[in-house]
């Protein structure tokens, strides 16, 4: 609890830092809050106030079903975030697993591990994406699994990376010469070393995955109408882009914000978790 | 000499390290580091390898420690040969050999404090036990229980290699590797440190080998010295005999050089 505090303190010293905390606070408090701060239900139609600009009643105006857009975009960031932050936990464990066992086994097991993050990285991800999803039938499951799944290849790298440097610290070898299991050493004395690295590629992480679903709803192979993600309420403004202006505009200023509060985030922990850049 | 007080005997042993060239197509190159060297390390005494880096003793210490394969040549320890040992019966005796690094900031686990750091070299298995050996551990290289949850970076260099020595000491061992224990210690800590390494070695009857270029640390705890220079022992003496008559040019110049004479 301490070293949170710590950790939040040391963020707040930075503006990019305070700015990534307040923004990424911020959003989670809406998506947290949606069924308490919307105004409107977000998937009731009212065909009377279709398309109707931003007014006092409805402060992002309504969509062309005469749906509130801020109502949506509340629930709609449940949907964005939790795709995000879920896909990216998948894309952490995976790449944290086969990083740990490639970098701290090392020889073939290394060699087979990392070829295959190669080959896979070597795939056209989208594609694949709009594959899969186009094949199944969309939903945010298996939207938040396909781009977990496809997106844990550069964390194995990274996580690799690190295992490599730590294993060759002497208190890895001290831990060796006491006879531990090569398990053990792994969870107690290689993981928590490298977590500083894997907290920050997972932070930047969610923000990434927050624009990939946006992509793959705005072409309509992500969540589903009438659900809202930011992807979704987005395609409803390309029907009319001048018409609807703050449809679009809504939803994307809500898309760079959450992924400016990741991004400023993700660096700032960087920062701060990296120990070559600590006075130490 | 008796074999029976020969703790370690290392015969013709040889290390190399494959290097390889930065270009893609690019051959290996094999670097000796260590040539067919041999000595024997009487229980209970210090043996002390002294050169200038890159001579290849550290390279010996990491092959005890089971950390670099040698190319060539036996590594026995009480007896057992443990160049031949596979990894499961190599894990069972590795508690018997315990190296101390020169840099303790990188011998610590940054994220565990005092007391695990300690908790980890220990085995017994009752919980109070465990706890009552690592206030003796810590109270037996002079530091109190006041430090047990402290992490590393809040220790001072002197204390934390002092940590490293308590968990050296905790699987009781029969060698300790002490791999320039001291030359990145200020010269008071320096002094309390092989002051307390003296007297582990009269109370425990610990057999040292210690690593160093550091002559004036030699004289103090060293009982034989082996000299090696370019991957070879160029000399081996009881240390009176080599701090008063060295034989070897190489000797006398690090010798003149340390200005101990």
């Amino acid at each position: 609890m301490n070293s949170i505090k710590n950790l939040v303190s040391q963020l707040w010293k930075s503006p990019s830092g305070r700015i990534g905390l307040i923004l990424v606070a911020l959003f989670s408090f809406l998506a947290l809050g949606a069924p308490i701060l919307s105004p409107y239900d977000p998937i009731r139609q009212n065909l009377l106030i279709k398309s109707s600009p931003p007014s006092l009643s409805h402060l992002f105006g309504t969509d062309l079903f005469g749906r509130d857009v801020l109502s949506r975009l509340l629930y709609g960031a449940r949907v964005s975030m939790g795709i995000g932050l879920g896909s990216a936990f998948l894309a952490v464990f995976l790449g944290s697993a086969v990083g740990l066992s490639a970098g701290f086994s090392r020889g073939w097991v290394d060699a087979v591990l990392m070829r295959i993050v190669d080959l896979l990285l070597g795939f056209p991800k989208f594609f694949i994406l709009l594959l899969v999803v186009g094949l199944g039938s969309p939903s945010i499951w298996l939207t938040a699994a396909v781009l977990g799944a496809l997106s844990w290849m550069e964390i194995a790298r990274v996580v690799r990376g690190e295992v490599v440097l730590i294993r060759e610290m002497n208190y890895v070898k001290a831990a060796t010469a006491l006879g531990l299991s090569p398990l053990k050493i792994a969870m107690r004395y290689v993981l928590p070393n490298v977590s500083g690295s894997i907290i920050v590629s997972a932070t930047l992480l969610i923000g990434t995955m927050i624009l990939v679903e946006a992509s793959l709803s705005y072409l309509g192979f992500g969540v589903q109408p009438p659900d809202a993600s930011w992807g979704t309420i987005m395609n409803q403004g390309r029907i009319d882009p001048l018409g609807t202006w703050w449809i679009s505009v809504s939803a994307g200023l809500a898309i760079i914000l959450s992924l400016i509060g990741f991004n400023l985030l993700g660096d700032s922990l960087r920062d701060v978790l990296d120990p070559r850049s600590k006075n130490a | 000499m008796d074999n029976k007080e020969v703790i370690l005997r290392i015969k013709e042993l040889s290390i190399s390290y494959q290097r390889s060239d930065s270009s893609f197509f690019g051959n290996k190159r094999e670097i000796v580091a260590v040539n067919e060297v041999s000595l024997n390390a009487i229980r209970g005494k210090t043996f002390a390898i002294v050169g200038e880096s890159g001579s290849g003793k550290t390279s010996i210490a990491m092959s005890i420690l089971g950390f670099v394969k040698p190319v060539s040549g036996s590594i026995e320890f009480n007896g057992l040969n443990l160049t031949s040992l596979g990894a499961a019966k190599r894990r069972k005796i590795r508690r018997l050999i315990q190296p101390v690094f020169q840099d303790a900031n990188s011998a610590l686990n940054p994220r565990m404090t005092v007391e695990t750091n300690l908790l980890d070299s220990i085995t017994l298995s009752d919980q109070n036990q465990r706890i009552e050996q690592v206030r003796f551990l810590l109270s037996s290289v002079g530091l109190s229980s006041d430090h047990l949850g402290k992490y590393p970076h809040q220790l001072s260099g002197g204390q934390k290699q002092r940590l490293c020595i308590a968990r050296a000491l905790a699987p009781e061992p029969e060698l300790l590797i002490l791999d320039e224990p001291v030359s990145a210690q200020d010269l008071s800590i320096r002094a309390q440190i092989l002051s307390l390494l003296l007297e582990i070695k009269k109370t425990k009857n610990i057999t040292y080998l210690l690593i160093s270029h550091d002559l004036n640390v030699v004289r103090i705890l060293a009982d034989r010295v082996a000299v090696m220079r370019s991957g070879i022992i160029v000399e081996e003496a009881s240390s009176e005999k080599f701090f008063s008559d060295p034989t070897h040019p190489y000797s006398q110049e690090l010798i003149e050089n340390s200005g101990i004479k």
